[in-house]
């Protein structure tokens, strides 16, 4: 047997492989970022009477709108800091660029021919994709949690466990609502470049409409059209988890991997 | 038992670009079939609707008894198929590209691929995106070899392999065919349907315009004559001559085109003052002539 034999024996597993450079990228870059920033925490928290004076002078607005609660807890900073925007970018565009290449951008290459002259369905092929997808951003999860662990020892972020870990569970979702649009969008039109687009301008889009709804009165009943609005709109690691919240974003993701299967399934194949 | 393909009227259209109009195609169990045209006639789209890649927009299409989309995995499991463009995952090593594709099949003899890819002289340890053009089609030939499918479908299968490879290809086709299984290729150049086939499809602006056997296809293709006599030769010569065209004399030259076989031409230059004759292998074009060339009136 070749090396890496696991990795050939189908769809989800290669498809899993062949996300393993972008996988170790972002991973470092999760573990460095995350590493980096918690480092700094012991100084905030030390300096806590300080910053909360800063943070006094802050218009209400712009803290509600960023996301800052409170700089001094564990919870607080890693929320303003992390998870109110890199961390989501970080995920998205991970998320996006996968599930766009995932049927679209090989397609485009070619490289679903040969994959789909095999006895395989559409259907089964698209819903590997999708696994591989999830598996993915799973595994970016879990180094994401792994690292706020160690971090937490190291400079006692004083976390709770089941917050962090539904945090973190909304992150992956939120990621996999975007990516699964992606996939659906390529598996639509067989386009890296449109899946990519619609896929941005539906994640920025839902990013600003949630901003604008916390900071806009007359915003607030637009709000639950947007899909941020269920990852950061009860953050878990402030205030626990959000089981609605979760159930969305995993719902929306679960439909829209239905779309890419069954449109997938209905159409021409492109060309290289 | 039924034709290893059929077609009714099977049509696709992409907007306003053409792709193929009502082909009705019959390749029986056990031959080689070439489907020739140049290239943008149609070869291509019939062959992926054969595969399911595409969706016909009228007319239907049964493969080994098989309906492509209804019965896709079925079917496809006695398929081998070669796209024109074999798509490969760059970042890998051959060996493991094509261990990854027998998995897809539920698995190969691999001595058959270590067989196959020595024979086409393609080495399995080599990274897939180090390859040229050439040995990258020998990927795709062994994986549309490696399960010993029933049909073969194979889109301009010689493309980017040097002329000794091709030549064990065509071995390999030979062999196939004799245990059985049937091939349907395209190919934009005559010789090399010629060197394989029983049978040839001519497509052309996707309809399909002539079926023969190869024999008959080469009874009516045009071949070039250019004959050198030692003196300004008279047409007058060619009086007689059935299936002359384009008959001119420039110099001591005279060249025309012959339609099917030149015995009756070569007695005819013969009777002047010959001192070089070459004929040429007709070409796609020289097909195409052969099935629609007006008749030039005889010279004389």
């Amino acid at each position: 047997m070749p090396r890496e034999g696991l990795f050939l024996r189908n769809v989800a597993l290669k498809s899993l492989r062949d996300q393993r450079r972008a996988l170790v990228g972002f991973s470092i870059g999760i573990v460095i970022y995350v590493g980096f920033l918690a480092a700094f925490f012991p100084t905030v928290r030390d300096q806590a009477a300080k910053f909360d004076q800063i943070l006094d002078a802050y218009p209400p607005a712009l803290k509600t709108a960023f996301g800052i609660d409170s700089l001094t807890t564990g919870a607080g900073y890693l929320h303003a800091e992390l998870f109110s925007a890199m961390l989501p970018i970080l995920f998205l565009v991970y998320a996006i660029g996968r599930g766009s290449d995932l049927i679209a951008g090989e397609e485009e290459r070619g490289q679903l021919e040969l994959v789909l002259a095999t006895p395989l369905t559409r259907r089964a092929a698209a819903l590997q994709k999708a696994l591989a997808l999830g598996a993915g951003l799973l595994v970016l999860g879990l180094v994401l949690f792994a690292t706020l662990l160690v971090a937490d020892l190291a400079v006692g972020l004083d976390l709770s466990l089941v917050r962090l870990a539904a945090e973190v569970a909304s992150l992956v979702l939120l990621a996999a609502a975007c990516g699964a649009l992606a996939l659906a969008a390529g598996a639509l039109r067989g386009r890296r470049g449109l899946a990519i687009a619609v896929a941005t301008a539906v994640a920025a889009g839902a990013y600003v409409l949630d901003l604008v709804s916390k900071l806009v009165e007359g915003a607030r009943p637009l709000r639950w059209a947007s899909l941020f609005s269920y990852y950061d709109g009860s953050p878990a690691i402030l205030h626990g988890p959000d089981w609605a919240g979760l159930a969305v974003l995993a719902g929306v993701a679960v439909a829209l991997v239905g779309v890419a299967v069954a449109a997938f399934d209905r159409r021409d194949l492109g060309r290289a | 038992m039924e034709p290893a393909i059929l077609t009714r009227g099977l049509t696709k259209r992409y907007g306003k670009a053409r792709g193929i109009e009502s082909v009705d195609l019959e390749v029986r169990r056990g031959e080689v079939f070439g489907l020739l045209g140049p290239n943008g006639a149609g070869k291509t789209t019939t062959i992926r609707i054969l595969l399911d890649m595409l969706r016909p927009s009228a007319g239907e299409a049964s493969v080994l008894g098989l309906d492509p989309r209804r019965d896709g995995p079925s079917l496809r499991a006695r398929v081998g198929y070669l796209p024109g463009e074999p798509g490969l995952a760059e970042r890998m090593g051959v060996g493991d590209q094509l261990r990854y594709f027998a998995n897809l099949r539920g698995g190969v003899e691999w001595a058959r691929v270590e067989a196959l890819a020595q024979r086409l002289d393609l080495d399995l340890a080599r990274e897939v995106r180090a390859l040229s053009r050439g040995n990258k089609q020998k990927v795709g030939l062994v994986q549309a070899f490696m399960h010993e499918p029933d049909l073969l479908v194979l889109d301009e299968p010689t493309s980017g392999l040097d002329p000794l490879i091709q030549q064990r290809f065509n071995a390999l086709v030979r062999e196939t065919a004799k245990r059985g299984a049937t091939v349907f290729l395209s190919s934009h150049v005559l010789p090399e349907v010629e060197a394989l086939c029983d049978r040839v499809g001519i497509i052309r602006e996707g309809r399909l315009v002539a079926v023969e056997t190869m024999e008959g296809l080469k009874a009516r293709a045009l071949r070039r004559v250019d004959a050198r006599f030692a003196t300004p030769p008279d047409l007058a010569l060619l009086r007689d001559v059935p299936g002359v065209l384009e008959a001119r004399v420039e110099g001591n030259h005279l060249r025309c085109a012959v339609r099917g076989e030149t015995g009756a031409l070569v007695k005819a230059l013969a009777r002047g003052d010959l001192v070089d004759l070459r004929v040429r292998d007709p070409t796609l074009e020289d097909v195409f002539l052969g099935f629609y060339g007006e008749e030039e009136p005889h010279a004389a």
